[in-house]
C-alpha cells in the first residue's frame, strides 16, 4: 500500500505506482423502484392485480470502476445522472441489480442531510450511530468529546436534530462518518451546506484521511472543492461514465460543456 | 488542450476505450483500462451468510442493550410522574380488567386465584402484543439511520422487543407479587420462569421480524395489527380459563395459538396448578420454527429497507 503524501491537487495519477485496489465495479447497474406520490384508488389496485404505482428507475447503467486504495475520486454529472445510486451500491445500502461492486472494506456513506433520528438531540444521535457502526458503548462515550468538539455546535447539540439547520447535520453527519477512520468514505454533498469554516476542516480531516490510505469518493456540484479534494474525477451522464481522468483535465470539459 | 475539446464534440455514448496517453490520460466513455479482477476485495453492506450475519449482531449488542433503557425513560418524559407511570400503567391495566371481567361480568366463575389467574395473563399477552407493534415499527421509524449507515437491520427489532421486555418486568413482577399474596408459594417448578420468559422473548423476536418486514412493505399492516391482537387476546385465555368455556376437544383448537400456549406455561409454572406439557411442547415447537423463519424472512429483502 503506497501512501499518497503529495497535495491532491497535484495531476499525478495514483494509478502510476502499482497500489491496491480499494473499489471495483463490474458492468454495474442499479434499478430501485418508487411509488408515485398520492393515494392508489383501491379499485385500480384491483384492476392492476394489486400493484401500487411503481415507477422503476434504472439510476446506474453498467459502470465499471477500479479505485485505488489512497486515491480520492470526485464524481460529477447533472441530478439524476446517478451518482447517489453509485455511492448507495458502493456502500452496500443499495444492491446491484446485474453486475457486481466489491470493496476492500466496508465504505462509509455520508448522505446530504443525512439525519439518523430527528427527535433525539445531537449528542444522542452520535451515541446511536456509533452503536449501530458497531463501536461498543465505551469507546462512543471516549470519542464523544472529540466528535463534538470537530461538529462544533456548542449548545445546540444538545437539541433536537429537526431543529438543525442543513448545514448543522450535515457538520453532525460528518462527524458520525468519519468517527471510525473509516478506509473508505463515500461522500455524497455533504460538504456543501456546510459554511466556509466547516469546509476547511472537512477538507483538512480528508485529506487526512488520505494519508493512511484511506479512499474518498466525492460527489459534488461544487468543483472548486472537487478540484481541491481529488486527484481523480469521473463525469456521470444518465447513469453511465462519460469521462474518467486527471481532475483538471475532466473538470475542463465538464465546465466547457456546460455552456 | 484542443484534442479534448475535440472528443467533447463526439455523439454519445463515447466508444474510445483505452486510456489514451495523448489526451493526458483522460479516458473517455465506459471502459477505462480495468484492473484484473481482484479476489480479496468483499461485497459491501450484508449479503453475507447466516453465521456472519449473527456475529456482526453481536458485534452490535451495546445498541441493543442501551437504546432500550433510554426509550423507555424518553417514553414518560413529559409526564408528571415520569417513570411511576412504568408501574402504574400495568397497575390501572389490571385493575380495570378485575373490575370489569372479574367483578362485573363474573368470569372468575370456576377460576380459583382468579387475580394472580388474570394478572399472568395480561402481562404475558401485553409483551407479545407491544413487542410485535413496536417491532412493526422499527424499520419505518428508523428510517433516517437506515438510509445513513451500514449495519444488520435486525438489531432493530430486537432492540424493539428488548424494549418491550424491559416495560414487561415490572408487570412480571407483579404477578409474581400477587401469586404469593394468594398463598401460591414457591417451588421448584419457579426455577424454570427465567428459561420461560427467555423463550417468550426469542418467540416474540420472530413476531417481530416478519411484522417489521411487512409494514415496511405495506404501511397497512401496522393499522391491521391492533385488530389481529384483538382476536388473538379472545382467542389466548387471557380473561378465562378455556377449559370452562368449551369443551375439552374444542380446547385442542387453542393450543395452536402460541400465545394461549405461553400463558399457560407461565400459570403452570407460577400457578402450580394444572400441567400443562402440551401447551409447552407446542410453544416450544412455535419458538423453534417462527424465529429462525422470521429471521429469513427479514433478511431476504433486507437491501430494500434503505428505499
Amino acid at each position: 500500500m503506497t501512501a499518497n503524501t503529495e497535495e491532491p491537487s497535484t495531476e499525478t495519477a495514483a494509478t502510476e505506482s502499482p497500489t491496491e485496489l480499494a473499489i471495483q465495479c463490474r458492468d454495474l447497474h442499479v434499478r430501485y423502484q418508487v411509488f408515485a406520490e398520492g393515494a392508489t384508488s383501491v379499485g385500480r389496485r384491483f384492476r392492476t392485480g394489486g400493484a401500487r404505482n411503481a415507477i422503476e428507475v434504472h439510476a446506474v447503467r453498467g459502470i465499471h470502476l477500479d479505485v485505488q486504495a489512497g486515491e480520492s475520486l470526485g464524481v460529477i454529472g447533472n441530478n439524476g445522472s446517478g451518482k447517489s445510486s453509485l455511492l448507495g451500491a458502493i456502500a452496500g445500502t443499495l444492491t446491484a441489480s446485474q453486475g457486481t461492486v466489491r470493496v476492500r472494506s466496508q465504505p462509509s456513506l455520508l448522505g446530504v442531510g443525512a439525519a439518523l433520528n430527528r427527535q433525539l438531540s445531537g449528542s444522542r444521535n452520535i451515541l446511536l450511530g456509533g452503536l449501530a457502526l458497531g463501536l461498543s458503548h465505551d469507546e462512543v462515550l471516549e470519542r464523544q468529546p472529540a466528535i463534538e468538539a470537530f461538529a462544533d455546535l456548542g449548545d445546540a447539540i444538545e437539541r433536537p436534530l429537526g431543529t438543525y439547520s442543513k448545514g448543522m447535520r450535515a457538520r453532525l453527519a460528518f462527524s458520525i462518518a468519519t468517527l471510525q477512520n473509516p478506509d473508505i468514505l463515500l461522500i455524497d454533498e455533504a460538504l456543501a451546506v456546510g459554511d466556509r469554516e466547516f469546509r476547511r476542516k472537512s477538507l483538512k480531516r480528508i485529506r487526512e484521511l488520505q494519508r493512511t490510505a484511506g479512499t474518498i469518493l466525492l460527489v459534488s456540484h461544487n468543483l472548486t472543492e472537487v478540484q481541491q479534494a481529488c486527484t481523480r474525477t469521473i463525469w456521470l451522464d444518465r447513469g453511465q461514465i462519460k469521462m474518467d481522468g486527471p481532475t483538471n483535465d475532466v473538470l475542463e470539459i465538464y465546465q466547457a460543456e456546460d455552456w | 488542450m484542443p484534442m479534448l475539446r475535440r472528443f467533447c464534440g463526439r455523439v454519445y455514448p463515447m466508444q474510445v476505450s483505452a486510456r489514451d496517453p495523448d489526451n493526458g490520460g483522460v479516458s473517455l466513455g465506459a471502459h477505462p483500462e480495468l484492473a484484473a479482477v481482484d479476489d480479496s476485495l468483499v461485497a459491501p453492506g450484508l449479503q453475507v451468510g447466516v453465521g456472519e450475519y449473527l456475529s456482526q449482531m453481536w458485534a452490535r449488542r451495546d445498541y441493543m442493550r442501551h437504546v432500550p433503557s433510554t426509550t423507555l425513560r424518553s417514553r414518560y418524559m413529559n409526564t408528571a410522574l415520569g417513570n411511576l407511570w412504568q408501574l402504574l400503567n400495568p397497575l390501572i391495566s389490571l385493575g380495570t380488567y378485575f373490575l370489569i371481567f372479574g367483578l362485573v361480568l363474573g368470569t372468575r366463575t370456576g377460576v380459583d386465584d382468579f387475580l394472580p389467574f388474570l394478572t399472568i395473563g395480561i402481562f404475558v399477552y401485553s409483551f407479545t402484543q407491544r413487542a410485535t407493534i413496536t417491532g412493526s415499527r422499527s424499520i419505518t421509524r428508523n428510517k433516517g439511520l437506515v438510509r445513513s449507515l451500514v449495519f444488520p437491520r435486525a438489531i432493530l427489532p430486537v432492540t424493539s422487543v428488548v424494549t418491550e421486555w424491559l416495560a414487561f418486568l415490572p408487570g412480571l413482577a407483579l404477578a409474581i407479587l400477587v401469586s404469593l399474596a394468594w398463598g401460591n408459594y414457591p417451588t421448584l417448578l419457579w426455577l424454570a420462569l427465567p428459561l420461560v420468559v427467555l423463550l417468550h422473548m426469542i418467540l416474540n423476536i420472530g413476531f417481530a421480524l416478519v411484522a417489521a418486514r411487512l409494514n415496511d412493505a405495506y404501511r397497512d399492516f401496522e393499522q391491521i395489527l391492533p385488530f389481529v391482537f384483538r382476536m388473538v387476546f379472545y382467542g389466548s385465555g387471557v380473561l378465562f380459563a378455556v377449559e370452562n368455556v368449551v369443551s375439552e376437544s374444542t380446547r385442542r383448537f387453542f393450543l395452536i395459538n402460541p400465545l394461549y400456549d405461553v400463558i399457560e406455561v407461565y400459570r403452570w409454572v407460577l400457578l402450580d396448578n394444572t400441567a400443562r406439557p402440551a401447551e409447552a411442547v407446542v410453544a416450544l415447537a412455535w419458538t423453534a420454527v417462527m424465529t429462525p423463519f422470521g429471521l429469513w424472512f427479514f433478511r431476504r429483502v433486507e437491501p430494500t429497507y434503505a428505499h
